[in-house]
């Protein structure tokens, strides 16, 4: 049986643009593997409809959009989970692509509401992009170097992994991208701006379970 | 490292290297739902205000990291 998922991608600014189109790349996989996808999108990711969704049981929840150390967001920045949840996660397993929500939400939904496991970041989620490329964020090439990679996480996932696994090819992954711009041998364009962030984001991933 | 205050000297640093950046590339980072130019950077580590301060400490972490090594210490893992 091929893992089930939720997936919310706001798109109501850049970053939430940016996050929406990649993740699409995502669904587009997922669909062609026989997974069943529940794609949250747009001015659909509200609270309400989040948990409606999540009754159909599915395995993975992907998280796209913004967040804090409590919270994630949906459209507008609407509450879809935070420390004050008391709904039972099931043995799910969470994957936010969102900033800071793997410092004190990952360890709360886990502790307390039987959340699997939490794949995400307990700092800042960076992304460098290039500016001549906003209107066409899946050919960014700088951005892909950040979101190509993460999105790894749940393909890896959505083909049965487990949330280890996962996590540790996610990083690989971006970890291979920051040891190709070191070692790259036209270093005539400055790229150290592009390698700190990367190596920021690979830092900061956590795995809570 | 977690700043919470920034030194000048650290700040002049970032900024030193801010100002050799590229200026096409752009930084989505925190929950303010807009984008970051190069100069917006320059001003908000300036300025000292939290992006900024976010800036700073991924800069210098990384330079921390590379100089010690840490950054390779992954690949051996």
């Amino acid at each position: 049986m091929k893992p089930t998922a939720i997936i919310t991608r706001p798109c109501y600014d850049l970053a939430t643009n940016y996050l929406y189109y990649w993740t699409q790349l995502i669904i587009n996989i997922a669909k062609t593997k026989g997974n069943k996808i529940y794609d949250l999108s747009k001015k659909k990711v509200t609270n309400k409809n989040f948990w409606s969704y999540l009754k159909q049981n599915p395995n993975i929840i992907i998280f796209n959009g913004h967040g804090s150390d409590q919270t994630i967001y949906g459209h507008d920045n609407e509450i879809l989970i935070d420390t004050n949840n008391t709904k039972n996660l099931n043995n799910k397993i969470i994957y936010a692509r969102s900033c800071s929500s793997g410092k004190y939400l990952a360890k709360h939904l886990v502790e307390n509401n039987q959340l699997d496991s939490f794949i995400g970041y307990d700092e800042e989620f960076v992304i460098r992009y290039d500016i001549n490329s906003v209107m066409k964020p899946t050919k960014d090439k700088i951005a892909s170097l950040f979101l190509k990679t993460t999105n790894l996480i749940p393909q890896s996932l959505l083909k049965g992994h487990t949330a280890k696994e996962a996590h540790e090819k996610g990083k690989k992954a971006m970890y291979d991208q920051l040891i190709n711009l070191m070692t790259l041998e036209d270093q005539t364009i400055d790229n150290s701006h592009i390698m700190a962030s990367l190596w920021h984001d690979i830092k900061h991933q956590v795995l809570i379970t | 490292m977690k700043n919470n205050k920034i030194s000048q000297t650290e700040k002049e640093l970032v900024i030193a290297r801010l100002e050799a950046y590229p200026t096409n590339i752009g930084t989505l980072i925190g929950s303010n739902n807009e984008p970051y130019s190069t100069k917006d950077l320059i001003n908000n580590v300036s300025q000292g205000t939290a992006v900024g301060k976010q800036i700073v400490d991924i800069e210098l972490n990384y330079l921390k990291d590379l100089a010690t090594g840490k950054i390779y210490d992954i690949a051996s893992q």
